[in-house]
This record gives structure tokens, sequence and C-alpha cells, in this order.
């Protein structure tokens, strides 16, 4: 305790010494002057009373420096010599310090980047009270390969009847929409109807006002809402009062009771696109259909009961009602928990940049590892000075070792600045629906994580280079020149080691960029079945209230009508349901056999179209004829189906007049009229499945048709102003939504591997740069050495082509052997990619040569810049020079 | 240097030191190092300079503080004075300095008496 105290007022005097030893010198010389005083008052003549007195205090030197002894602490006082020392050190070398620094910057910037991502998404839990309770139920149908299915109502109410494992269970319809009119531009929003306890349930309190009570969940109940913090601040100006008024939805009065907090959203929201802006409950969950899937499901587990216990006795009870319910055969439940629901997505690919951007810093570290070398034989002599001075070897180690951390405090310093514009650029190109990325930034655990790899990277690349700087024959090293002596002879071999080891590291990086580029590039070209060029898309959501069934038909015809007089415009059409916008799958019958057990009814995807629906698109018609005007309400009722389905259901025969129907439907067969070509409906993996087109007009309801697809010969967002004029005209309340090119949505799900690739191919960049620095460096200082060598070589009647030869080929068998290295290590290291990987292998033959291919002509290239100059190097100069 | 003086312990120092300015009050160096010679009766004679190591360590341990005055022939000089921590320790230190004197005292008398 009292040593503490010692230790700390030693601490305090360390800023404040030249003021304690001026105070001190006062001190002994008031003391000296009392004494002097004294003595000649005794009678002694001044110069005597004066050496008396200072004989009595003591040698005066021999005093301060006890008292300086005393008062300081020998550990700092030799870190802050070391940091002088080492600052004048760098500042002596400024090219090698610029190198240094701004490397490391790159380096610790790009993982500071790369991290704040990783935290914002991955790490960050869910903005939930305890969110690890929270899991997503979903009905899983193992024999058709669904693992994801939105759930039905009457199986939900048994679940949550008859488990002990949940502590609540909810439920939301996430396919709802409003058209919010009264004050303002009337829009479009997207909404959910959930139960009211789900607010309770995810532990998320209201802003403002309350959520919904167990009453307002009954269908029928009075029309309540709860508004998301967006909606409240854009539309309503952040106004407090706004609950207890009424606003209006669809054309109705919904009073709102509440306001949630900024950022708010449900666990589950298929993308960003449909994040809910207002809630409803009234929920009818009174369906008694098995098969009448439409909701998603979120529970909370119980205090104590693991993911595992919760699954197996879900498990019991869906097996208990699959014997129950005919509709139930082949369905089990799947929990999935909230956290991998919402970034299980991002997970793999965030993981294998952090891995890609780590081995960026290993590179920095070895590049830095080898400028520190190459600086080994200017340092040898001053060390050797020390040494001989008194230093023990421990002192010159921590001097050395101060010196990189310096470099590296700076390059974190500089870092930071590029972590800043790194991650904003990595949010800008991130896919857009990566969860909570928007939060990423600089936060104090990021800059702890950054304090972190640059402390770590400073003794990965320090240590070595300092234990072998540090390690010396104080004779020798004193003796020999900085030429030719055997410790840089042996640093040479040792620097040719790290830059193999470079151009290792730097091979894994470009196989995993060159692996991304082939995927992506494979993916470009797979055969949608459409051509999503020049089309835009758009949702004209018509209000129910306003409408009705004649009405909406009407509107949406002359909408067309007019459409196709806007210059710019080929094609346009009205649907439900346009690819990639996911699956809405409906079981279906044929005349051939129309009662099949329930589980082996086969299922295709539906959608109502109008005429010119594969105008627009350019989805070929294989036989038969596409839908015209005439496929009325009144006319035979009629369907196109695709090639896929076609084949499943009629093998060798001919499809057309064949009738199906749809199983919900059972009132009307349609029969079939043409043949379309297949269309990757749900993204550019997955297979062709069985579809069924059906015009809109004959559907036995019209609100479905809200998508308007339009063709056009010029730029397709140029029209959109035209597209908005026409609507206005036709009712001015009427929102207009979600207006994209399909081009943009036929990108969105390569969204993640392009995000990948571009960063992977950035990474892999940059450590070919600092590979071919790396085999530079060597390379110049070797040739330097070899100056007398190759003067002699010369000399001796060796052509300037072979001298070129020699260094070229010394560089390029530090290139071969990294290169060999990487490879072996790329086999290992792509398996982390497989899972981002499509249409190539881990092992594909021709990335593996083209990656060696350039690799090898970047140590070429980077070896014959020295090789030249060694080469042109004049005999008679440097042997004079000797 | 005259060796018959006796060599004074460092801790010895100290705890004199403390006594005096517990006793005496506040003193400056030149004060302290005149007390002392006083007190020993000319027994203890010091390089007076120690007396301000002894001082640093004092104060480094937070048993004295010291504050810049005037002394009596009108010279700038820093008096020292005890804390309450020194003032504790002072107790401690004197307990156990007798004792330990005790012991001793007692030791060397045996001995002298064999």
């Amino acid at each position: 305790m009292n040593s503490t105290r010692i230790f700390i007022s030693r601490l305090k005097a360390l800023f404040h010494q030249r003021a304690d030893e001026r105070e001190f010198d006062e001190e002994v010389h008031a003391h000296l002057a009392l004494l002097t005083d004294r003595y000649t008052r005794q009678g002694m003549s001044l110069e005597e009373a004066q050496t008396a007195a200072k004989r009595q205090l003591g040698p005066d030197t021999q005093l301060k420096e006890t008292l300086r002894e005393q008062r300081s602490v020998r550990f700092f006082e030799n870190v802050l010599q070391d940091i002088r020392f080492a600052l004048r050190q760098l500042r002596k070398a400024p090219a090698f310090t610029v190198t240094a620094v701004l490397t490391l910057a790159l380096g610790i910037g790009l993982n500071t980047a790369v991290f704040s991502i990783v935290h914002a998404v991955l790490l960050r839990p869910l903005p939930f009270k305890n969110a690890d309770q929270l899991v997503m139920v979903w009905e899983q149908n193992p024999h058709r390969g669904w693992y994801h299915n939105i759930v039905s109502a009457a199986n939900f109410n048994d679940w949550r009847k008859e488990n002990h494992v949940f502590s609540d269970m909810a439920i939301i319809d996430p396919f709802l929409t409003f058209n919010l009119t009264g004050s303002g531009t009337p829009v479009e929003i997207q909404a959910e109807r959930v139960t009211p306890n789900l607010f309770t349930l995810l532990g998320v309190q209201p802003l403002l006002g309350r959520t919904f009570v167990r009453e307002e969940g009954r269908p029928g109940s009075a029309r309540v809402v709860v508004l998301g913090h967006a909606l409240w601040a854009s539309r309503y100006g952040g106004d407090r009062s706004i609950v207890g008024k009424q606003i209006l939805l669809n054309g109705e009065g919904y009073t709102v009771i509440g306001v949630m907090p900024v950022g708010f959203s449900d666990v589950y929201s298929p993308s960003v696109d449909s994040t809910a802006q207002v809630w409803v409950s009234a929920l009818d969950l009174s369906d008694p259909a098995r098969d009448d899937h439409n909701y998603t499901a979120v529970a909370r587990l119980r205090p104590g009961v693991s993911l595992k216990q919760a699954q197996a006795e879900m498990n019991s009870i869906a097996a208990r009602l699959e014997k129950q319910y005919p509709g139930n055969k082949d369905w089990s439940v799947g929990l999935v928990s909230a956290d991998d629901e919402t970034v299980g997505n991002s997970r793999p690919a965030l993981i294998i940049l952090l891995v890609a951007v780590a081995l960026v810093l290993l590179i920095v570290c070895v590049n830095l590892a080898n400028l520190l070398l190459a600086r080994s034989a200017v340092r040898l002599r001053e060390l050797a000075v020390r040494r001989a001075l008194g230093a023990n070897r421990r002192r010159l180690l921590s001097q050395l070792l101060t010196e990189s951390l310096l470099l590296s405090i700076g390059g974190a310093a500089v870092g930071l600045g590029i972590a800043t514009f790194a991650t904003k650029s990595l949010i800008a190109i991130a896919p857009i629906d990566t969860p909570g990325i928007e939060t990423a930034g600089l936060q104090p655990v990021v800059l702890a994580y950054t304090a972190g790899i640059a402390f770590f990277t400073a003794i990965i690349f320090g240590l070595f280079p300092a234990i072998r700087l540090s390690n010396f024959e104080l004779g020798s090293a004193l003796k020999e020149s900085s030429r030719g002596s055997t410790q840089t002879a042996s640093a040479g071999k040792i620097r040719r080691i790290l830059v193999s080891t470079e151009f290792a590291l730097a091979v894994v990086l470009v196989v995993s960029a060159g692996l991304m580029i082939k995927t992506l590039l494979y993916m470009h070209h797979i055969e949608l079945g459409f051509q999503p060029d020049h089309v835009l898309t758009m949702r004209v959501p018509l209000n129910d209230v306003k409408y009705n069934e004649r009405q909406q038909a009407e509107f949406y015809q002359t909408l067309l009508e007019r459409l196709h007089t806007v210059p710019g415009i080929q094609h346009a059409t009205v649907c439900h349901g346009i690819p990639f916008y996911g699956w809405s799958g409906q079981g279906f019958v044929t005349q051939e056999n129309p009662h099949p057990a329930p589980a082996e009814m086969p299922d295709a995807n539906y959608l109502t179209i109008a005429p010119q629906y594969f105008d627009v698109l350019r989805i070929p018609l294989k036989k038969g004829r596409a839908f015209t005007e005439g496929d009325t309400q009144n006319a035979l009722h009629v369907a196109v189906v695709n090639e896929s389905l076609a084949r499943q259901e009629w093998p060798g025969q001919n499809p057309i007049g064949k009738r199906i129907k749809i199983a919900w439907n059972e009132a009307s067969w349609l029969t079939v009229v043409g043949v379309s070509g297949n269309v990757r409906t749900q993204g550019p993996e997955a297979n062709f499945a069985p579809e069924i087109y059906a015009p809109y007009t004959q559907h036995p309801w019209l609100k479905t048709p809200r998508q308007l697809l339009i063709r056009t010969n010029v730029n397709p967002l140029a029209v959109v102003p035209s597209i908005r004029r026409v609507i206005r005209e036709l009712d001015p309340e009427q929102p207009i939504a979600d207006v994209r090119t399909l081009d943009a949505v036929t990108l969105q799900p390569l969204a993640l591997r392009r995000f990948l690739k571009d960063l992977l191919t950035g990474f892999a960049a940059v450590a070919l740069l600092l590979a071919a620095i790396g085999v530079y460096g060597v390379m110049a200082y070797s040739a330097t050495q070899r100056l007398r060598e190759m003067g002699i070589r010369i000399a001796l009647g060796a052509t300037q082509h072979n001298v070129l030869a020699t260094i070229l080929m010394d560089g390029l068998r530090c290139g071969l052997f990294g290169i060999c290295f990487g490879l072996a290590g790329s086999f290992g290291a792509t398996r982390l990619l497989s899972s981002q990987l499509y249409g190539v292998k881990t092992t594909d033959p021709w990335i593996f040569a083209s990656v060696t291919l350039i690799l090898t002509l970047v140590a070429a290239i980077a070896a014959y810049f020295p090789a030249r100059r060694a080469a042109g190097v004049d005999p008679i100069t440097v042997l004079r020079e000797e | 240097m005259n060796s018959s003086r006796s060599e004074v312990l460092q801790g010895t120092l100290d705890l004199l030191i403390l006594k005096t300015l517990s006793s005496m009050g506040p003193l400056h160096g030149y004060g302290l190092a005149r007390r002392i010679e006083q007190l020993s009766d000319d027994v203890l004679r010091l390089n007076e300079g120690t007396v301000y190591a002894s001082l640093l360590r004092l104060a480094q341990s937070g048993w004295i503080t010291s504050e810049w005055g005037v002394s009596e022939n009108n010279r700038k000089a820093k008096f020292y004075s005890v804390t309450k921590r020194g003032c504790k320790q002072l107790t401690a230190e004197a307990e156990s300095w007798e004792r330990i004197a005790g012991v001793v005292g007692r030791v060397l008398q045996l001995a002298e008496n064999r």
C-alpha cells in the first residue's frame, strides 16, 4: 500500500522533474546560507564559514543524484527515453516511416471497417428484450423441400394450447398493405396484422400511447392502429398529439393508439421494402383449414428452455397433429432462433470477409517485418555501440519494439481515417437487406478492436526482427562493415522466405476473388427465361373500398390503354406476381387425376396477368396462344402453363385443350390454351418450377393484379414521370409504390455475392500490390549488395542479359516458392468460401492456372526493375569503388 | 570522515525527523538539522544533506507535507509538517522501535554478563 503510494508520487514527479530540482536547489541554498551565518556568528571568516557549511551538508552532486534516483521511476523513464529515441530514429528515415505507416494504416483501417460492419450486423443483439429467447416458428414439409413455410392458423392455435416450452406465441400477417389517404399525397404503406401480444412478447415499449390490448385482438373489434416511427415522423411531423386521432387506411378511419420507438421493426421482415409502417390487430384465426398457410409465427422460449428442447416438444406436437388431420400429412415444425433468422444469410459472407481482411493485415505485417530487416544492416552498428556503452539486450529489445509500436500507433491513427471512409463505402455497397448495417460506425467497441489489432500487429511484425537484431556478437558487429557480413547474408535468406510468405497469402486471396468472379459471371449468364432489361415495375394498389371489382378492372384497362400511347413505352401489362418476387404456390388438379390425396396434390406458381405479359417479359410462347382482350368473365376460362408443368402432367401429349383446376377454386375448370417457356421465378439458383398463368379478368375476384410491368425502348426510369401523370389523371388520390427496374430486381438476389466479390477483389489487389512491393524491396536491396559481383561477372564476359536473368530468376524463385505454398493452402482455405460459390468448384483448374500466371507476372515485373539496374552497371566504376 | 560518528540508519533518521516535526511543529531543513544535533548531544552527526533525502522519502509516503515560507533570516525556505497519516505512522513506528530497542538492549546485556 505504501509502496503504491510512493510509486504514484514518483509517477507524478515525472512530469515536473525540472521544477522539483530547482526547488531543491533553492532549499539547499537557503540551508547553506543559514549554516554560513551561524559559523560567521561563531567568529569564522566568511570563506571558512562557507567551506565548513558545505562540508557539513555533504557532497552536493552525490546528494542530488541520490534524490533524483529516489524520485525517479526507472521503467517509465526508460519508456519515455525509448519513445523519444524512436521518434528521432523514425524522423531520420522519413521514406521508411511513411511507407510503414501507410501500409499499416491500410491494413488496420480495412480491418477496422470490416469489423465495424461485423459488429453492427452479427455481434449486436437484436433490439428486443432477452433476444436470445426469441424464435421463429415455421411449418416445414421436407418431402417437398419446404423448410421455411408460413403457418396455418389452426395449427398455430393447437401449438399455443399444447406446448410447455414457450412463455408466449404471437402471429404476424405480413402480407398486408393499406392506401393511406387524408392529409398529404396518397401512399401505399406496408402493414402487419398481428395478435395483440406481439409487442409484449418482443419486450418493446411504445414511444407514445400504448400497444394493443387483448380485446382488440378479436375480429370485428374497434379499428385501432399503432404507427411506426418513420411514418409518424415523415407524415405527421412527429406530432405527439397524434394519439387518439383518426387516420384513413383504405378509406376507413382507424384510431391511433400508439407510436413505436425509432428503428422498431418486427423480427421477420421478408425484405427491407416491406418493413411494416403500421400495425393493426383484430386478426381472425378461426380458419380451420390445416393446409391454409398464411402467417409468420414468433415465440419466446421459457427461461431455461433450450432451442433443442423446444424443437423436441414441437416435433411431438406436430406428429400428433399430423396423425389427427389429413391436411397435415408430411408437415412438421421447424424452429429458428430470431438471430439466425435475421442475420443467418449474412453471417457466412461476413466471416469470410473478416478472415480475408485479416489475411491482408498479415501480409502487411510480413511486409513490415521485411522492411525492418532491410533496415537492420543500418541499425546494427548503432545497436552495437549502444550495447558496448552498457545497454543490455532487454533494453535494446524494448527499444526496437517501441519503434514498432510507434509505427503501429501511427498506422492506427491514419487507419481510423481510412476506416471512417471505408465503413461508409461498405454500407453503401452492401446488400440493402443486411440487417443493422446502417448502425455500423466507429463505436467504442470498434475502437478497442482497432487498438487491439494495432498492438498485436506491432508484436507480430516487430518481435522477430527485434529478437534477431538485438542478438548479435558484439565484437564482430562492431568490426564488420555493413556489407557482406554473415548477419546480413542470413537476413537476406529470411527476407526471401518472408516474401514467399507474402506471395502464399496473396495467392489465397486472389484465388478466392477469382472464384467469386467466376461465380458471378456464371450467375449472370444463367438463362432466366425472361429478359429483364428495359422493363419497369411498380405497384398500383387500388383501394377496395373506393373501387368495386368492376371498377378495378375498368381502371386497369383504361390505365393500360393510356400507357400504350406514352412515347417510349412498347408494352404494358398488369399482373399479380413477377419473377423473383417470391412464390405463390397453389395446389391444382387435372382432369386426368381429379382427386389426388392431399399430400400428393401437385403444386404450381399461380400468376394472374393481363394480355401482353409475355411480350413485356419476352417469355417465349412454345405452343398455342397467349391471352387476349376476349378472355372475359363470360368467355371460356383459360390458362397458359409452362413447359415444366406440361411435361410433368402430360408427358408426350399435346397440353393444348387439357383442363386443370386450382384447388381452392372448385367451381372453375381452366382450359389450357398455350404453353410458355420456363422462367426461374424464384431466383437464379432455383430450378424451373411448374407455373400456371390465368387472365386476371377471369379470376374470381379482381383485387390481385397490382403490379405494373412496362417494357420501354428508352431508359425505363425515364418514363416514370409520364406514368405518374397518367395515373394522377385517372385518380389524383391513387398512390404508386416500389418503382424499380426489373434489372435491379433480378440483381438483388446476387447482391450479397457481388458485395463479397467486390471486397475480395479489392483485398486481393491490395495483397498483390504488397507482395509486389515485397519482391521489389528484396530484389532491389540484394541487387545493390551484389553490384560488385555483377561488375566482376560483366568484366569476366557475362552479358547484360546474363546478369538480368540472374536477378530476375532470383525474384521469380521467391515468388514461385510462395505461389506453390499458396496454391496448396488455397485448397483448404477456399472451403470456407464454398457456401458462396455457384457453378464453380473450389478447385477450378482455370482459376488456379490464371492465378499462378498473374502472380508469376507480378513477381517478374517487380524483380525486373532492380535486375535492369544491376545489368546496366558499369564494371569499371563498381570495381574502382572498392 | 569522522569515524566516531554513529552511522545513522536510514529508517532511524526518518523516525527521528517524524518525531521532531510532530513535537516541534513546522520546521525547515536547517532547523531540523539543528534540532536533531541539539537533541542528540552531538552524538548523532550527519551529512545534513541526508536530511533532505529523508524528507523526500517521508513526503512521497504522504507522512509529511511542505509549504514555502520565510526563515528567521528572511530567506525563502520550505517548512515541513506532519500529516494525520504521518502521526499514525509515528505511533506505530515508535512502538516497534521501543520493542526492538528493548530486545536488542536485553540481548546485549546478556552477552556482557556472561
